[in-house]
């Protein structure tokens, strides 16, 4: 499902619930149903992988104005703040 | 010169203070700043205007008749006298009663302010941008030391760790405050890859927040592109970068709840809706397998085997039908032929063997009919009605 790679976590999750609603739906048949649900597991996966990315860096901008650069805003050696 | 003591020249300065005819009894116009109500129950804050302020104490036992409630901001004429603490060494004014100047000049120029840019729509929510629900990037404007941003980095990494923060560190408060906040909130907006932006401060005095009542700065707040959540001060303050943001956090640390929706909250929904899905799944096989049960029933009802049973008993009925027929036939055609036999048997030639009759049969068992099939010696069979006579022909007499 390449077209996911371009949803937001929020588009996929209401993805996934409209699944879920025409999942209740009988009216589908059990071909449809199964491709819902093979596409409802894969919005699932994706929204997980979202939520598992690896934590985030924290960063502070330091320099003077033309030059500003990246640091870490933890310290190196401890879990201290700048 | 002999040099003086410390001590001597602040007693020394008390001293010209109180001789002095002004220091002595004056009344002093100014805004309430740095307000604290000690639990001895004495007041400290600071009287200012726009370029000055001084200290001032209002002890106790005479603040405590006093009607007005002192407040931050607040413009009030203070009446006393002015001497020197001598511990530290500063003047300070000993307040012996207050009142009201009505609205701090600083108030009113937030007042001001407020309703110029509400009047050009600046706080109209049809302006104000939604914020991303998971933003990837914060970019943070505020002061790199102090509680704030502390907070605001731990309670967004404890809520949702993915999130990266890039903070651009600014003064919060003095001259210079506005314009770097401003620049912070320029840059991080250029950059593009910037989700939302948090910019504010901790609490602080009225003066301490008044960086965020800058009229540049709610422009360019206004003009930025990139969603805005303002966190200055405690709850209770409010600012012109407050009203202009696309939402105002009452703290900080509100700012970063706002800012990223809780992770477990979020893994569980999505474990939840995949469960769901799952049971969804399920129940449909539960319910398609029951299906399948009932077609299957239905099918072996039609079963065409069953049908062909079914078939198969009507021939057998059929079967059974003709064979009663038959025999009903046969049965018919045995009582006729019974008759007829009765008929026959009055037909039959030993019938007459009853009457006296008899019959002759050579001795090949053939019937003998003429006397011409006889000659003297043979021997014959007489058959009568009860037996057989073995004989033997002695004489021959043919009729003529």
């Amino acid at each position: 499902m390449e077209d996911n790679k371009k949803l937001s976590y929020e588009e996929a999750m209401s993805e996934l619930e409209k699944i879920l609603v025409e999942l209740e739906d009988d009216d589908c048949t059990l071909q449809e149903s199964i491709e819902k649900f093979k596409k409802g597991i894969e919005l699932y996966k994706y929204c997980n992988n979202i939520l598992k990315a690896a934590e985030g860096e924290v960063k502070v901008l330091l320099g003077d104005e033309e030059s500003l650069a990246e640091f870490n805003f933890f310290k190196e050696d401890e879990d201290e703040y700048y | 010169m002999k040099p003086l003591k410390v001590s001597e020249v602040n007693n020394y300065i008390k001293r010209v203070f109180a001789g002095d005819i002004v220091l002595s009894n004056l009344e002093i116009e100014g805004e309430v700043s740095n307000f604290k109500h000690h639990n001895s129950g004495h007041m400290y804050f600071s009287l200012k205007d726009d370029k000055s302020k001084i200290r001032c104490v209002f002890f106790k036992r005479d603040n405590e008749n006093g009607a007005i409630k002192l407040s931050e901001g607040m413009k009030v004429v203070a009446s006393g006298y002015i001497s020197v603490y001598d511990r530290d060494g500063d003047y300070q004014l000993y307040v012996r009663s207050i009142r009201d100047k009505g609205i701090g000049d600083l108030y009113k120029s937030f007042d001001d302010l407020k309703r110029k840019l509400e009047k050009e729509g600046l706080f109209q929510e049809k302006y104000k941008k939604d914020l991303p629900f998971l933003p990837k990037k914060i970019g943070v404007v505020t002061s790199k030391t102090g509680a704030a941003i502390r907070d605001i980095v731990t309670i967004l990494k404890r809520r949702y760790p993915p999130c990266e923060i890039l903070i651009y560190p600014a003064s919060v408060q003095g001259a210079n405050a506005a314009r770097e906040i401003s620049k912070g909130l320029k840059y991080l907006d250029n950059r593009g890859d910037i989700d939302l932006i948090i910019t504010g401060r901790g609490g602080g005095s009225y003066e301490e927040l008044f960086a965020f009542n800058d009229e540049e700065l709610a422009r360019i707040i206004f003009s930025l592109k990139t969603p805005i959540i303002s966190a200055v001060g405690h709850e209770t303050d409010y600012t012109i970068t407050d009203f202009v943001s696309d939402l105002r956090a009452p703290t900080p640390s509100a700012a970063a709840e706002l800012a990223v929706p809780d992770f477990s909250y979020l893994s569980n929904n999505l474990r939840n809706k995949y469960e769901t899905l799952l049971s969804h799944l399920n129940k449909y096989i539960l319910a398609n397998d029951n299906q399948l049960k009932f077609l299957n029933k239905s099918l072996s009802y039609n079963n065409p085997i069953l049908k062909l049973k079914n078939r198969q008993q009507d021939i057998d009925n059929m079967l059974r039908d003709l064979n009663y027929s038959l025999e009903k036939k046969i049965s018919k055609e045995l009582k006729r032929l019974l008759i007829l036999e009765n008929r026959l048997r009055l037909l039959d030639p030993r019938y007459s063997l009853d009457k006296g009759y008899g019959i002759l049969y050579d001795v090949d068992g053939n019937i003998v009919k003429s006397i011409d099939e006889l000659k003297i010696g043979y021997e014959i069979n007489i058959l009568l009605k009860d037996g057989t006579i073995r004989t033997v022909i002695i004489d021959l007499e043919k009729e003529a």
